[in-house]
């Protein structure tokens, strides 16, 4: 009897909720879940270009999967998944590196660190256009200042032709420009986390011995863990993604090319720029194939970040 | 429930419902239906030509309304240049297209092939006036005009007329041709004028050069379109069709391989100062700065280069060696300029510029190409041309052009005579983009020889865009 009354009353309660979600859920269902089943129907069907642009949808073919095994067989789509990954790794273990070494040192009250934190914040306000630019002049091989050191360390050749037009070094300089632009917003997280550890674990540390190496290792970063499963999979979204960076730094050409297994690739056409270049060119039921994907990927390396990455009870 | 949660409950129901009257209101609307006396027009004028463009319009409304003695608006939109093709795809869907767009000229072939214009060649107006294609292109400006005709299935239309042409000639720095003129005359050249064939552009930069100052003879474009001056001097061929509009690709030709190697010849000759390249000083940053002494570049660099106080003149840009032009048996476009222009009759260029179209959709098709048939006339596009500095795209108005406030715009009109359309390729993007950048990259890289290019050009235009042509076709 107690049972049912309780169970009446829950029911109750998620009609007396359902009103108020109902707003959140037509937002969701107009604007994410119907372009998401939507997208997925495109990924079967293949726009030609002979199709109507003012029937677009409806001219289009019935491939089933086809598109997917397009892009699976097509060097290119396979090329920049692999690039990604390698951009991936370029940018997120240094980026998290690179946040916490700012928070660990700047996370001291000392005269002028409240204007060095907002000084390494401030690139991650700036639009990456500018950002980009501003990394144009840097590795200009004619009077860039990247140049100039190669030329000081004795690096001729290189400095002479320029980091951006060597296919090996587009990616790692692409992914530094966006290490140093995002270091400052993780930081702030880091910053946030390390305030939020009890100073009573490092005082017992402190009884038991700990030199600051050890307590490094063994508190302060398995304590900062639910922040760097945020970095990483953000990082991973954001290398998924990445367009602008790619865009703005090789000039909308996709880097420098190189020869791959008797195909021409450029050294920069990571997926999220491709996606671009795909979807760009009418090719809408691949790029939606491309998407999802993508999306499978973020997935399961999301959820191994996550596995790896949890706080243990 | 409490009487608050009552009262939240009540305001929510009421939100919704209003949200569902406005969605219900929206739908029932008559969305795109527009009124057939109002021609909406999509440009991509600046804000000095929209300027000269709205005098225009209003005298045409005014020349309708004396004529017919009824009312007509031409309601201009500004769509920015690099975004109009995309906003017209999606307004496509909606059929909310304009009546008449002003448009990039290469993405005409994506549109027609998409059924998205009208045919101007089959409209009543336009047999009347011209009769046919061939016919209305001796009034126009050919390498622009052959930009709207597009092969589509084999059936070849005309689909846009040429409303804004623009092409690039060679400037050189005449100041750094006068402090090497005792080296250039010593080398059997002459410094007071620009070179006249590529090998001998070559020798003028070999003396120009001087690497330690970091000055260069000359400085060289990495993009498709900069460079077709090169690939249509030697007729360099894209694509050809067959009967059925079976589209295959024509890169691998001794005319081809001729182009690509003069293109690596420039880059490799010590001559070029890696303008080229990523994050090199371009072109035009590098003329303004007095780094490279010759560029191919267009007429809109003029008053930067004139502001900056350069002394600089313009040419036609130089022509094949008379060893290629027997060797490829290279065709002069007017063969009775030969003797007056020798190597330079041969010269060629590219043409770039806008084209205006009439949408599928459009109610008023008539009215459409009479205002286009208006913009395109010779009085418009002879103060078009004397108030803005641009070429006139009719023919008719090159004729005793007043040209005294833009003293170099003859030079560029004698280029566009020699200028070729940009060959009618679908998906020019992913050619420009995916298949011509990556591997001329590795060409110039010297990574890869001319012939070698050429064999993978050919098959990236086959593999990733001759298959969409004639994949619905089979």
């Amino acid at each position: 009897m107690a049972r049912k009354h309780r169970e009446h009353i829950s029911i109750r309660q998620d009609l007396e909720a359902a009103p108020f979600l109902l707003p959140f859920m037509a937002v969701f269902v107009v604007f994410i879940g119907y372009p998401l089943f939507y997208s997925l129907f495109i990924s079967l069907y293949r726009v030609t270009i002979y199709s109507d642009f003012y029937d677009l949808f409806g001219t289009m073919e019935f491939v089933g999967l086809g598109n997917y095994v397009r892009i699976f067989q097509d060097p290119v789509f396979l090329w920049s998944i692999f690039l990604t990954m390698v951009y991936a790794l370029l940018m997120i273990a240094p980026g998290i590196a690179m946040s916490l070494a700012l928070a660990l040192m700047l996370n001291r009250k000392r005269r002028g660190f409240a204007l060095l934190r907002s000084g390494f914040f401030l690139p991650n306000v700036f639009d990456i256009y500018v950002v980009g630019v501003i990394w144009l002049l840097i590795y200009n091989p004619k009077g860039g200042l990247f140049s100039v050191l190669l030329h000081w360390a004795g690096v001729h050749g290189l400095a002479d032709s320029g980091v951006l037009n060597n296919p090996w070094l587009v990616l790692p300089a692409i992914a530094l420009v966006m290490v140093l632009k995002n270091a400052g917003f993780g930081m702030i997280l880091f910053l946030t986390s390390l305030n939020n550890i009890s100073s009573s674990i490092f005082e017992a540390a402190d009884v038991d011995g700990a030199n600051p190496w050890q307590k490094l290792v063994h508190i302060t970063i398995p304590m900062l863990k639910p922040t760097i499963l945020f970095l990483s999979i953000t990082g991973l979204v954001g290398s998924l993604n990445a367009f602008a960076e790619i865009y703005a730094l090789t000039d909308d050409t996709g880097g420098t090319s190189v020869r791959v297994l008797d195909t021409t690739l450029q050294s920069g056409r990571i997926s999220g720029y491709h996606l671009f270049k795909v979807f760009n060119e009418s090719m809408y039921g691949e790029a939606a194939a491309i998407s999802f994907v993508l999306l499978g990927i973020a997935i399961v390396v999301a959820f191994i970040n996550f596995k790896v990455l949890s706080p243990k009870d | 429930m409490t009487s608050i949660a009552k009262r939240i409950l009540a305001r929510a129901t009421a939100v919704l419902a209003l949200m569902a009257g406005l969605l219900l209101l929206a739908a029932c609307g008559n969305g795109g239906e527009r009124d057939t006396n109002t021609i909406e027009v999509w440009h991509a004028f600046n804000a000095e030509e929209t300027s000269v463009f709205r005098k225009i319009v209003a005298e045409y409304e005014a020349d309708w309304k004396k004529r017919t003695g009824e009312e007509i608006v031409i309601d201009l939109k500004y769509v920015s240049y690099g975004d109009m093709f995309t906003k017209l795809r999606t307004a496509a869907l909606g059929e909310l297209t304009p009546d008449v767009a002003f448009m990039d000229s290469i993405k005409v072939t994506d549109l027609a092939l998409g059924q998205a214009l009208m045919k101007i060649d089959e409209m009543p107006a336009f047999k009347r006036r011209y009769g046919t294609i061939a016919q209305a292109r001796e009034e126009f400006v050919g390498a622009s005009f052959d930009s709207g005709i597009v092969n589509r299935k084999g059936v070849v239309n005309l689909y846009a007329y040429p409303v804004q042409t623009t092409t690039v000639a060679l400037f050189w720095n005449r100041e750094m041709f006068r402090r090497k003129a005792n080296e250039l005359r010593a080398a059997g050249l002459d410094p007071n004028r620009a070179p006249r064939d590529w090998d001998e552009l070559t020798a003028y930069g070999k003396v120009l050069t001087d690497e330690a100052a970091g000055v260069y003879g000359f400085g060289m474009h990495g993009s498709m379109w900069f460079n077709f001056p090169i690939f249509n001097m030697y007729r360099m061929e894209f694509v050809q069709y067959d009967e059925k509009g079976r589209a295959s690709s024509a890169v691998n030709s001794p005319n081809g391989l001729a182009a690509l190697e003069r293109l690596s010849t420039l880059a490799h000759s010590g001559i070029e100062g890696g303008a080229w390249k990523r994050s090199a000083l371009g072109p035009d940053a590098g003329f303004i700065n007095r780094k490279y002494a010759m560029v191919m570049m267009g007429p809109w660099m003029v008053e930067s280069f004139t502001n900056a106080g350069l002394d600089f003149d313009i040419s036609l840009i130089p022509g094949p060696t008379e060893e290629e032009v027997e060797r490829l048996g290279l065709e002069p476009e007017y063969p009775d300029l030969v003797e007056t222009w020798g190597q330079l009759a041969y010269s060629s260029s590219n043409v770039g510029g806008q084209s205006g179209v009439i949408m599928r959709t459009c109610e008023n098709p008539e009215a459409a190409l009479e205002f286009l048939d208006y913009f395109t006339s010779e009085p418009v596009q002879r103060r078009w041309a004397s108030r803005l500095g641009q070429i006139p795209v009719r023919r008719a108005a090159w004729k005793d052009l007043d040209t005294s406030k833009y003293p170099f715009m003859p030079k560029f009109m004698d280029q566009l005579l020699l200028a070729r359309r940009i060959p009618q390729i679908p998906l020019y993007g992913i050619l420009e983009s995916n298949i011509f950048t990556p591997e001329v990259d590795l060409l110039l890289q010297q990574k890869q020889t001319p012939q070698q290019m050429l064999d993978n050009l050919e098959k990236a235009m086959d593999q990733n865009i001759m298959v969409r042509v004639n994949e619905s076709l089979d």
